[in-house]
């Protein structure tokens, strides 16, 4: 029999410590594990070394449960996905229709006379800006999107990967 | 325009607050896309947690240098 690896004290075991934790009744402040999970989930040295972990665990139980938390996260992070990507289509995309057809609106106005001088410039100047900025936070969001879209499939794949680790968990005694 | 309704504003009034309306209601509708944004206050250290995670429900089944 070869001697069990020592781990270090890093993001990935203290995951599989957590979710032991939980399982036996522990209760832990959902934000940690959160950031942990966060935290291992965007590195592939922690990844790795999670993996290591739980092929390397005598209890296969605990690869199941770090896989469970892994899918829980990834369900978090998907509804944090859709939410975005609701409030980019149902806000987002019409605060900048609506800059749009006000810059259109001032351009007309100030062509046709009705509004004339400074009151013309003005009201373009507002809608311009106004378009720019309802862009920039579009952007913004749409790259917030891409984040959670990216985090939530990180973690599905890793709870696939961990759940295959597990069942060679505590083979090489 | 709009005399009907005992309201005496020129044409250009309606179209300069039509027009200015629709940016507020733009401007607002950012403002909120931003603020919703805001990253949470991180409360405590990742190396923190990494240090204080229970790690003596460990002890058979996984070696952790102490």
């Amino acid at each position: 029999m070869t001697p069990l690896p020592e781990f270090e004290r890093r993001p990935a075991t203290a995951l599989v410590a957590m979710a032991n934790a939980l399982g036996m009744g522990d209760a832990l402040p959902d934000r940690d594990l959160t950031r942990i999970i966060q935290a291992v989930v965007s590195s592939r040295a922690e990844r790795a070394a999670l993996l290591a972990a739980v092929r390397a665990a005598n209890d296969p139980d605990s690869g199941l449960t770090v896989a469970d938390l892994l899918t829980a996260y990834a369900a978090e992070a998907g509804e944090g996905e859709a939410q975005e990507r609701d409030s980019d289509q149902v806000l987002g995309q019409w605060a900048q229709r609506l800059a749009a057809g006000a810059l259109l609106a001032s351009f007309g106005a100030a062509i046709a006379g009705t509004v004339t001088g400074g009151a013309a410039f003005g009201l373009t100047l507002l809608s311009f800006s106004g378009f720019i900025f309802s862009t920039a936070s579009r952007l913004g969001s749409r790259s917030r999107m891409r984040v959670k879209a990216q985090e939530r499939e990180a973690a599905e794949t890793l709870a696939r990967h961990v759940l295959e680790a597990a069942k060679s968990a505590g083979g090489e005694d | 325009m709009f005399e009907v309704l005992g309201l005496d504003m020129g044409l250009e009034t309606v179209i300069v607050s039509a027009i200015a309306g629709a940016c507020t209601l733009s401007f607002a509708a950012s403002v909120y896309l931003f603020y919703r944004a805001r990253p949470q206050p991180e409360a405590k250290d990742i190396d923190e947690i990494v240090r204080n995670a229970p790690y003596h429900r460990l002890h058979n089944i996984l070696k952790i240098k102490p």
